[in-house]
C-alpha cells in the first residue's frame, strides 16, 4: 500500500474510533446538558460558552451533537452486527452445502433485494414503530441479503480449494469442514462488506431519524437534529450544518477504513484506488 | 435473444410473487390490532362498529383468504383504494410516478456527465494533484448525506436569492420551468451517485487500457483520440451502464428524503405521507410498485448490456 493510502486508512480508523469513544462517553465530554432548555439563549450563534451555538429551545448544540453520536454508532454496529451474523452464517452454510437450501436462500435474498433498502426500512419502521431496538433489527434485516451473497460467493470459491479437498479425503464431517475450513477462509470479503455496511447504516439511520421514523425528539440524533435545524436554517444555519458534517465525517471514516481494509486483505481487488 | 428474454421474464415472476407476499405480510406484522392502529387513539368506537369495519376491510376472514384475495387483485392491477381519501391507489401512484422518474433520470444523467470525464481523467492522468483532487472529491461525494446536501443547496440558493422551492411543473407542460424545479434536487441526489460511478469508470478504464486490443490499436499507429474513443471508452463504459441502471432503479424508491426537502410530489413523499397518515393500502401500493419497477429496471439493464456488448450471448 502506498504511504499516503496507508495514512488515509489510519485517519479513517481514527475517525471511527473517535466516534465510538464519543458514543460511549459523549455526554461527559462537555459540561452542558443536551436536554436543558433555556429561553434566554434561543438560536444563539457560536460562542465560547456554546462553541456550536444553541438551538430553538436554547439547548447547547455541541452537547446534543456529542450525545447524538450514540444512536448513529449503536444502530450502525448493531444492525451490521445482526446482518453479519445472520447473513454470513446462512451464506457460508448454503454456499458450502449447495442444493435446495442454496436455491431457496438465494431466492429469498432476491426478493429482499428487490426493495430499495431505505423504502423497505421506512415501511417496516412505520409498522413496528420507531425505537432504537427496531432500528437495529430493521436495518439488520435490510442488510442481511448483501452479507448472504458475499459470504456465499466467497464460500463457493473456498470450497474448491485443495485444503478443503484434503479435509474431505481425511474423512472430516461436513459441518467440521464448514466450520473449521470454509468459514474462516471465506471471511476477507465479509470484512470489507462490514465496513461498507457500517457507512451505509449511519446514512440510513440518520435518514430515517430525519424523516421522523427513527430516533424521536427530544432524544438527539444527528438525523432528527438536522430535521429540526432545517426549520430555522435562515436565521441559525449552524443548527443544520453541524449535524450534517458529523454524519459526513463518520461515513467518510468508515469509507476510508473500508478501502484500506480491502486493499490490505485482497491486493488483487483494489478498490479502484480512489 | 427472444428465448433469453422469455426466460428472464419467467425468472422475475417468483421474485415478484415474493415481493407481493412480503408487502402483504409487512402490514400484518403490526403488533396488536391493525385496525386500532389505523384509527389511532382519537376515535371512540363501539365493538359493533369495530366489527362492522373489520368486515368492510375483510379483516374478519382468515389470513390465507385475505392473502389469496390480495394476490388476485394485484395480478389484475387493482391496488385498492386509499384508506384516507378513498381514491384509487393506482391513480394516485400514476400521478406521482412521473415526478420521481424525471428526477431519477436527471440525477443519473448528471452523475454520468460528471463521472465519466472525471473517472477517465483519474485513470489516465499522470499528475499527482489531479489524482489527489479526484480521490478526495469521490470520497467526499460518497460520504455527504444527500438530504444534508439538499438542505445546504436550499440554504445557499436562498442566500443568493434564487427561488428553488417552486411548485413542480411536468416536463411536457413547460420543460424549462420543470428543469428549474428539478435541477437542485437532482444535483443533491446525483453527487453521491457520481462519486460511486466515477470509481467504476476509473477501474473499468484501467482494466481496458491493459487489454491486447488497446495495445494493438496503439501499435498500428492510431492517434490517441481514436484509441480512446473507439477502443477504450466504448469498452470501458459497458459495465458502467449496469451500475447506472441499478442506480436509476434504486432512486425510484430512494429519493424520498430529497423529495421531502424540496417538497416534490413524488413517490417517496407519497410513501412518507401514507406512513404518517397510517394509510396502509397506499403504503402497500407504493412499496409494491417501486419494488416491481426496480426488478424491471434491473432486467432492462441486463438486456441493454447484451445489446451494447455483442460479445455477450444469451444461450
Amino acid at each position: 500500500m502506498p504511504p499516503e493510502r496507508r495514512w488515509l486508512t489510519v485517519v479513517g480508523g481514527a475517525v471511527v474510533l473517535t466516534a465510538v469513544v464519543v458514543a460511549a462517553v459523549g455526554p461527559a465530554l462537555w459540561m452542558e446538558s443536551a436536554l436543558v432548555m433555556r429561553t434566554e439563549r434561543l438560536l444563539e450563534g457560536p460562542s465560547w460558552r456554546h462553541p456550536l451555538g444553541t438551538d430553538q429551545f436554547g439547548r447547547d448544540l455541541l452537547s446534543r451533537l456529542l450525545v447524538g453520536a450514540r444512536p448513529s454508532v449503536v444502530v450502525a454496529f448493531g444492525a451490521v452486527g445482526c446482518a453479519t451474523l445472520a447473513g454470513t452464517t446462512v451464506g457460508v452454510v448454503v454456499g458450502s452445502v449447495g442444493g435446495l437450501a442454496d436455491q431457496v436462500a438465494m431466492r429469498v435474498a432476491d426478493v429482499l433485494f428487490a426493495f430499495p433498502g431505505l423504502l423497505l426500512a421506512m415501511a417496516v419502521m412505520a409498522v413496528v414503530g420507531p425505537s432504537l431496538r427496531n432500528l437495529v433489527l430493521v436495518l439488520g434485516l435490510v442488510y442481511t441479503p448483501q452479507f448472504m451473497r458475499v459470504a456465499r460467493a466467497s464460500a463457493l470459491a473456498v470450497r474448491r480449494e485443495q485444503y478443503v479437498e484434503a479435509a474431505e479425503a481425511l474423512g472430516a464431517s461436513r459441518w467440521r469442514i464448514v466450520a473449521r475450513h470454509v468459514a474462516p477462509n471465506a471471511m476477507a470479503p465479509v470484512l470489507v462488506q462490514i465496513s461498507l455496511g457500517l457507512s451505509l447504516a449511519v446514512l440510513a439511520e440518520s435518514a430515517l431519524s430525519f424523516l421522523g421514523l427513527g430516533i424521536q425528539p427530544p432524544v438527539p440524533s444527528w438525523g432528527n437534529m438536522l430535521s429540526e435545524g432545517r426549520q430555522f436554517m435562515e436565521i441559525a444555519p449552524w443548527n443544520a450544518i453541524a449535524p450534517g458534517l458529523a454524519i459526513a465525517l463518520v461515513v467518510l471514516g468508515f469509507n476510508l477504513l473500508g478501502d484500506g481494509l480491502q486493499e490490505l486483505l485482497d491486493p488483487r481487488m483494489r478498490p479502484e484506488g480512489l | 435473444m427472444s428465448r433469453y428474454l422469455g426466460r428472464r421474464l419467467l425468472g422475475a415472476v417468483p421474485v415478484l410473487w415474493g415481493v407481493v407476499t412480503l408487502v402483504f405480510l409487512i402490514i400484518r406484522l403490526v403488533p396488536g390490532d391493525a385496525l386500532q392502529l389505523f384509527l389511532g387513539t382519537q376515535v371512540e368506537m363501539t365493538p359493533e362498529q369495530m366489527a362492522e369495519l373489520r368486515r368492510v376491510f375483510g379483516l374478519d376472514r382468515p389470513l390465507w383468504a385475505q392473502y389469496l384475495d390480495y394476490l388476485g387483485r394485484v395480478v389484475q392491477g387493482d391496488l385498492g383504494v386509499s384508506l384516507r381519501t378513498a381514491r384509487s391507489v393506482r391513480g394516485e401512484i400514476a400521478s406521482r410516478l412521473p415526478v420521481t422518474v424525471q428526477l431519477a433520470v436527471l440525477a443519473v444523467g448528471i452523475a454520468a456527465a460528471v463521472a465519466v470525464p472525471a473517472g477517465v481523467a483519474a485513470a489516465v492522468s499522470r499528475r499527482a494533484w489531479v489524482q489527489a483532487c479526484l480521490r478526495v472529491a469521490a470520497l467526499a461525494g460518497l460520504s455527504i448525506p444527500s438530504f444534508w446536501l439538499a438542505t445546504m443547496l436550499v440554504l445557499g440558493a436562498s442566500r443568493v436569492g434564487v427561488r428553488v422551492l417552486g411548485t413542480y411543473v411536468p416536463v411536457w407542460q413547460d420543460p424549462w420551468r420543470s428543469l428549474e424545479t428539478l435541477l437542485l434536487p437532482a444535483v443533491a441526489l446525483g453527487t453521491g451517485l457520481a462519486a460511486a460511478l466515477m470509481r467504476y469508470v476509473r477501474a473499468s478504464v484501467l482494466e481496458v487500457l491493459g487489454q491486447d486490443y488497446v495495445r494493438t490499436a496503439w501499435a498500428k499507429g492510431l492517434p490517441a483520440r481514436a484509441v480512446f474513443r473507439r477502443h477504450v471508452l466504448r469498452n470501458a463504459l459497458i459495465p458502467v451502464v449496469t451500475v447506472a441502471g441499478f442506480q436509476l432503479g434504486y432512486l425510484l424508491g430512494g429519493a424520498v428524503v430529497v423529495e421531502e426537502v424540496f417538497g416534490l410530489p413524488g413517490m417517496g413523499r407519497l410513501a412518507l405521507g401514507a406512513i404518517l397518515q397510517r394509510d396502509y393500502a397506499m403504503l402497500q401500493g407504493v412499496v409494491l410498485v417501486t419494488a416491481t419497477l426496480f426488478v424491471l429496471t434491473n432486467l432492462l439493464t441486463d438486456l441493454a448490456y447484451g445489446w451494447i456488448d455483442p460479445r455477450i450471448r444469451y444461450d
